[in-house]
């Protein structure tokens, strides 16, 4: 049994614009991963099919945004 | 009365013993006789220990608790408490706590091997530079599963060492704690629980930011249990003025295994004496499990491993909420740091554990980052969602040790923040990344 999902995203600072970056490096494997859910369906939203691309960045100006959408992600 | 208060006047009250005589005689031997009389052994050649075991150390360390008190070194005396005392304290302990503010509020509790692990992230009290504070503070608040943020300390004020007791030490723990909270806010986690002022050994850090209101009610302060069995009037005003302004208590328990706790056994039954003391004399609400190997120091040996894990079966009688500190001897940036942390994650939650860490370098170099929090956090979710069994948990841990047990006595520290983390993003760079998921791979396919 793999006891782990590999790390397939972060949430970091961008000092210079004051944003917090979420960046998705493998939509397909969070999506399969499922990993902590709420990331697994927003990479499952986000998810265009094997051939198109599977990197994700979206940038927020503050958490309260961040979190909106991860719950707009879930609710939708 | 407060409990500070009365630990002080019993200690002043109470019998007086040459510190070597209580070290010598009222741990050390007695000690000896507690895992004799008990039936608390420790064999290297077969660790995992029973799960059965936590009765038996409670019962040792509740009657040491009892009997051999707390030792106040600024008198050389005595405090003690007696039994319906300590049963009184444990009856009416909270079992849980909510820790932080507002909506970065979390419940820290006992805890269940299945029920969630509240994880600490953040570097522990590792020397870290004020240039670097902020970011590597917030790379801990930037993970979401991270609960509460125990942060490094700061060594240097304006070019010059912090001397204990004096006013550096105080700007110290202030720069710290203002440091803290400009990362909470940049992570957008303003009301994170904090575990703070580690920049002072003494008390003035915390009674300079207490005052100050920048730890706040929500917030904690560490309350060390001195080696062994003992205190002192620096720890007693802390957690007395905490009290006062409704910061909680953290109490380290860091007995020294091979030193005056003796082995992994009798370090077990320390561990538990101090517990119990510090949650009557300190009013702690929550307890820091810290087993420190006399040679080897880090958590990740297997005695340590021991030591923690029986500690958490002994909390079934308990049911305090106990975290485990995990301080791997290498540090970021190396497998071996990700071997260390998966198998110490895997012995501290199958035994009852909440996480603080991890803490690269045996806490002397700030050589890590959030993302080793979310590796640590990841690992202690998926073994609580799939219901990984004790003994399961332990085998594992065991085959992790194989990897990483000749460096133990010779680590790499790895590299610092500031090379495993791009600082301007505070975002991992691409080849920590890589080395953390490369390992995480080889762990399930060869594991």
């Amino acid at each position: 049994m793999p006891l782990q999902a590999p790390v397939g995203y972060t949430i970091s600072y961008d000092k210079e614009t004051g944003k917090l970056v979420l960046e998705i490096f493998d939509l397909e494997m969070i999506k399969e991963e499922k990993e902590e859910k709420v990331m697994g369906r927003l990479a499952e939203l986000h998810f265009e099919g094997e051939t198109a691309p599977k990197h994700l960045k979206i940038m927020f100006p503050d958490y309260k945004s961040l979190v909106a959408y991860l719950l707009y992600s879930v609710l939708y | 009365m407060a409990r500070h208060l009365i630990a002080e006047f019993r200690a002043r009250a109470g019998e007086y013993v040459e510190q070597k005589r209580f070290d010598l005689e009222r741990v050390s031997r007695r000690v000896a006789e507690l895992e004799k009389e008990y039936g608390v052994h420790f064999d290297l050649s077969s660790p995992v220990p029973d799960e059965s075991i936590g009765k038996a150390v409670f019962e040792a360390g509740f009657t040491l608790a009892v009997e051999a008190g707390l030792y106040l070194v600024d008198e050389s005396r005595v405090a003690k408490f007696r039994e319906e005392e300590l049963w009184e304290a444990l009856k009416s302990a909270r079992n849980r706590i909510v820790v932080g503010r507002g909506r970065d509020a979390r419940t820290l509790g006992y805890r269940e091997p299945g029920d969630r692990v509240f994880v600490f992230g953040g570097l522990a009290g590792t020397p870290t530079p004020l240039e670097f504070f902020v970011e590597s503070a917030a790379s801990y608040a930037l993970v979401p599963r991270v609960d509460g943020i125990d942060h490094g300390s700061v060594q240097a004020v304006m070019g010059e060492m912090v001397r204990s007791g004096a006013p550096s030490e105080v700007l110290a723990g202030l720069r710290e704690m203002e440091s803290l909270r400009s990362a909470l806010r940049m992570a957008g986690r303003p009301g994170m629980h904090v575990l703070g002022a580690e920049s002072s050994v003494g008390s003035v850090g915390s009674l300079g930011a207490m005052s100050l209101g920048l730890l706040r009610p929500g917030d904690a302060q560490l309350l060390p249990v001195l080696n062994e069995l003992k205190t002192d009037y620096h720890q007693l005003v802390k957690a007395y003025v905490g009290g006062l302004k409704g910061v909680l208590g953290a109490a380290l328990v860091d007995p020294v295994v091979g030193g005056f706790a003796r082995g992994p056994a009798g370090s077990a039954i320390v561990s538990v004496a101090e517990i119990l003391l510090a949650m009557v004399a300190y009013g702690a609400s929550y307890f820091l499990v810290h087993p420190v190997h006399i040679v080897k120091k880090a958590t990740s040996t297997i005695e340590c491993m021991w030591v923690e894990s029986v500690v958490g079966l002994a909390n079934r009688y308990m049911r305090l909420p106990l975290v485990g500190d995990v301080w791997p001897a290498n540090g970021g940036g190396t497998r071996e740091y990700l071997y260390e942390v998966a198998a110490n994650t895997l012995v501290a939650v199958v035994s009852g554990l909440n996480l603080l860490g991890p803490v690269p370098a045996n806490g002397t170099q700030p050589n890590g980052g959030g993302v080793d929090a979310m590796f640590m956090a990841g690992l202690a979710d998926r073994v609580v969602e799939e219901n990984v069994g004790f003994n399961r948990a332990w085998g594992l841990a065991l085959e992790l040790y194989k990897r990483y047990e000749a460096r133990i006595m010779s680590p790499d520290p790895g590299k610092p923040f500031w090379e495993l983390y791009d600082a301007k993003k505070i975002a991992p760079r691409k080849e920590w990344l890589e080395t953390i998921n490369e390992t995480i791979r080889e762990i399930a396919q060869n594991i």
